[in-house]
């Protein structure tokens, strides 16, 4: 039997290194023969289409996905990064380390045919920008771009910026050239594509920590023998942790590498508590709109 | 009179094609407008409409092409004066592409329903808005390349000489 | 069963060549090539090969392929290329060999204009091409020269080939365009040079000799078309759009000149425009899909981390790798189009690129210059092809004209890959803070 995985990064990357984590963990607690073929750099394609691949059950079997990439499938997904919904790492590592996400995780399963076996993630987006932002008063009207989900714009647009429709491969020359002033991401994004180049001020306004599932096509989950999808299920839960773990650390090391190389200049932002409370009516609506109140007031009341 | 139907449906697609290509620009515009002047709202689904209308364009383009023939070739061998090698030559092009054609809209029905299930983030449309031009796509390459091959093949007979 | 990379890449390759042998549209072969190994491998789906091909138009920066081509279509249809032309006639028609060199010199226009290579072949092609043949050049030369000039309108900004390599690499398009600015310039003139060269060898006339009058008529005529690179460029350095919403900042300008100044252009006619514009542009962008779906079964089995490992395991230094990159981006060029192939090659060599120390601008000028030779390079080449459809005559018979002219175009490439600074000198003057 042959796993195939597909990671968009080198093997340098958190994600690759977890995957590759994962495929040990299952060899460990799996008997029977079973072997791992991860692709690299993208060469498959990128998130969207590995979404596709994995519904149809084709050319790749597993992989770890960001969360936005599914809500064509299950407009309940993009709950679980939404911005502002996590207090700290802590509450952040509790909730991904129970079940209080299984209404999502079936939904999941029922609408894309997609089984999360286990939750990586743990990088911390913040903003990043031009000139620095570092108060309501300079957020006020910041065009930024935001990613493409209709929460993302509304809880940008609820503490006062000016969210902008942009290509994500036209952000870089459209932050060059001033058509926006910033975007939000974390640090290893800002690292790689080198964003720091044209934004460099990161304001640590960390709204959100970012929830990446070790994700396993349901077509070729369930033409596997019993024991290997427990080994599975068991391999991805761990594989889970020990991505978070190592990427919340890379992410803070990562911030560090580029303030001591001088490529960006990091800052707090005044009255970071107000902006939970703006971004609160947002959160409830979008909860309202995907019968996720319940959910929502599960993860906020997790200690 | 098939052809003269056929002729008639793709002035139609041509005149589509027109209309979406001039409000391809529509959106973009949009785009650039909403966020100098404030005068209406940044829209963030521009981007979303722009790509299903491109999606629209490229399909129905391609179909023209293949009724006008007009999709590229190259020759690298030259012509045969026999003119029966070249209805030979010309058919097996036509069944070609026709074969795929079909073959695309066969599985292309798979690929609008796979549509079907999926909604897009901006403004909620069921996908299948654009999934669907695969399989009609396919389907008008498969007719007109077979109409064409049919054509060639009663025009030889007609004339004993293959018409390119 | 499950393929080898040798057996797949075998059989693809081998059923397009087979399929183009044939005759098969090239957009269509690229995709018909792709079922033999669909159906023999379990791993793979029609759906997939469907999947891919979709995907590839679900990009905003492919946008600015349709919103150039109307802009250079508009250019046409209102009697602008006309206007370009009259100045090169001023400008270069009193050489020996005048309407070649104002071929040349109007594709240098043309292309600061627009940056499609293929409309500058058929619109300037289609008023060039047979005056040239009524003067006496010989057909084969007239269809040659236009192809291989128009291939500045991708080098010479703005340009949409860069606009989508920055868009997929991260790099400043803004840099691009001015890194683009002078290899143009020069390759315009290596062309002129064997305009010369052929002129003085076949006895080619001159076209006229300028007056005051005719050159001040002329430079009137073009000057408010001259001004669109001014609005297309400083639009996207100043900040005001994105490059690809830049393409229709031109398609605007050139519908405001057609029907409000040169009043060249009826509402009519626009229709038409628009009709014309979506078509060409989606046979070259259905192309795009199925060599899409072609090119992913390539990375599928593997076949671009073969070339990076033999390529990094060769050690070349920065000149061998560069000469390597574009011997590549000009092999892939013969066979399908550039945008899919920046898409494919050029992500898959960046790092290759790096690694040889070869500047982000300097790997993409190289790359761009390179696939925009196989604009010209059968047995797909969009420009040949259209400009020997325009002169009636088949493209093997004007392969060797090609390659005479293409000679020195060739030593203009190799000039920037051994002195890249040729590219590097005008983003560094201008944008020092893009080019690291
Ligand atoms: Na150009
Ligand atoms: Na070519």
């Amino acid at each position: 039997e042959t796993l195939r995985g597909a990671s968009m990064f080198d093997d340098k990357h958190t994600f690759t290194k977890t995957m590759v984590k994962f495929a040990d963990l299952v060899n460990e607690y799996y008997d029977g023969d079973v072997k791992f073929d991860l692709r690299l750099n993208g060469e498959l394609g990128v998130e969207k289409d590995y979404v596709t691949f994995l519904n149809q059950g084709v050319a790749i079997d597993y992989t770890i996905l960001a969360p936005s990439n599914m809500a064509r499938f299950a407009p309940s997904i993009p709950l679980m990064d939404m911005p502002f919904l996590f207090r700290d790492l802590d509450h952040w590592n509790t909730v991904l380390s129970s079940d209080i996400l299984a209404p999502l995780e079936k939904e999941l399963s029922e609408k894309a045919d997609i089984v999360i076996v286990g939750y990586a993630g743990g990088g911390t987006r913040n903003l990043l920008s031009s000139k620095p932002i570092m108060n309501m008063k300079e957020l006020e009207g910041h065009k930024m771009r935001v990613m493409g989900a209709p929460i993302q714009a509304q809880i940008f647009d609820a503490i006062g910026a000016s969210p902008s429709a942009i290509a994500y491969n036209e952000v870089y020359n459209a932050i060059q050239t001033g058509v926006i002033n910033g975007f939000e991401n974390e640090a290893a994004s800002i690292q790689n594509l080198k964003f720091y180049e044209v934004a460099p001020n990161v304001t640590l306004t960390s709204h959100t920590i970012t929830v990446r599932p070790i994700v396993f096509s349901g077509k070729s989950f369930r033409k596997l023998p019993e024991k290997l999808q427990a080994a599975i299920k068991k391999a991805g839960k761990e594989a889970g942790a020990y991505g978070r773990e190592l990427e919340s650390r890379e992410d803070g090391i990562k911030l560090k590498e580029m303030v001591d190389a001088g490529q960006i200049k990091v800052s707090e932002f005044e009255g970071r508590e107000k902006l939970l409370d703006m971004v609160k009516p947002v959160q409830d609506k979008f909860a309202a709109g995907i019968n996720a109140t319940e959910l929502l007031g599960a993860i906020r009341a997790t200690k | 009179m098939i052809k003269r139907s056929l002729e008639a449906f793709c002035t139609g697609l041509r005149i589509i094609l027109a209309v979406l290509v001039g409000s391809l620009v529509i959106p973009v515009a949009m785009q650039v407008i909403a966020r100098y002047t404030g005068i209406i709202p940044v829209f963030l689904w521009t981007e979303e409409l722009a790509t299903f209308i491109f999606v629209w364009v490229v399909m129905i383009g391609s179909v023209l092409a293949v009724w006008e023939g007009t999709h590229f070739d190259v020759q690298v061998l030259p012509d045969s004066p026999n003119p029966l090698i070249l209805l030979i030559q010309k058919s097996i092009v036509l069944l070609l592409v026709g074969g795929f054609g079909f073959l695309f809209a066969w599985y292309g029905i798979e690929y609008a329903k796979f549509g079907g299930i999926q909604h897009s983030v901006m403004m909620n449309a069921n996908l299948m808005v654009t999934h669907i031009t695969v399989p009609l796509a396919g389907l008008f390459w498969g007719i007109f390349s077979l109409f064409r091959f049919v054509e060639a093949f009663q025009q030889y007979k007609a004339n004993k000489r293959a018409v390119l | 069963m499950i393929l080898t990379t040798g057996v797949a890449c075998a059989l693809l390759v081998g059923s397009f060549l087979l399929l183009v042998i044939l005759r098969v549209p090239v957009a269509f072969a690229l995709g018909i090539a792709t079922i033999p190994v669909v159906l023999l491998d379990i791993r793979l789906t029609p759906f997939i090969i469907i999947d891919r091909m979709f995907q590839s138009y679900n990009s905003f920066i492919l946008l600015a392929v349709p919103f150039f081509l109307l802009a250079a279509n508009l250019m046409n249809s209102g009697k602008i290329t006309d206007k370009l032309i009259d100045l090169a006639r001023v400008l270069t028609g009193w050489m020996p060999g005048g309407l070649g060199h104002v071929n040349v010199a109007v594709s240098m226009l043309f292309a600061g204009i627009s940056g499609s290579s293929t409309a500058d072949a058929a619109g300037c092609g289609k008023i060039l091409i047979p005056s040239m043949i009524k003067e006496g050049y010989d057909t084969r030369f007239a269809i040659a020269i236009t192809a291989c000039s128009s291939v500045m309108g991708v080098i010479i900004p703005p340009s949409i080939l860069m606009i989508v390599w920055g868009g997929v690499m991260q790099v400043s398009v803004g840099a691009l365009f001015l890194a683009g600015a002078i290899p143009g310039l020069m390759i315009g003139f290596a062309l002129m040079a064997t305009v010369y060269g052929y002129a003085k060898v076949y006895n080619y006339p001159i076209a006229m000799k300028p007056t005051f009058g005719t050159a001040f008529k002329a430079f009137k005529g073009a000057a408010l078309a001259m001004l669109t690179p001014v609005f297309v460029i400083y639009g996207i350095v100043a900040g005001i759009v994105t490059p690809t919403e830049s393409a229709i900042i031109a398609a605007f300008y050139s519908l405001f000149l057609g029907m409000v100044v040169y009043r060249t252009v009826t509402p009519r006619e626009v229709g038409t425009i628009l009709y014309d514009t979506g078509r060409f542009a989606s046979i070259s962008l259905f192309a795009i899909g199925t060599a899409s779906v072609f090119g992913w079964l390539l990375a599928y089995y593997n076949v671009p981390r073969l070339i990076i490992s033999v390529m990094t395991n060769m050690e070349l230094g920065t000149i061998g790798t560069s000469l390597v990159i574009a011997f590549l981006f000009l092999f892939f060029g013969l066979f399908i189009d550039a945008i899919p192939t920046i898409i494919i090659l050029g992500t898959v060599l960046l790092p290759v690129a790096l690694q040889a120390d070869i500047s982000p601008i300097v790997f993409a000028i190289i790359g761009i210059i390179s696939l925009a030779f196989g604009l010209v390079t059968p047995p797909y080449g969009l420009c040949l092809l259209i400009s020997a459809s325009i002169g009636g005559m088949n493209v093997v018979k004007v392969l060797k004209e090609v390659v005479i002219i293409l000679i020195p175009m060739l030593l203009i490439l190799l000039l920037i890959i051994l002195f890249p600074e040729i590219a590097l000198w005008l983003p560094n003057q201008l944008m020092p803070g893009s080019v690291k």
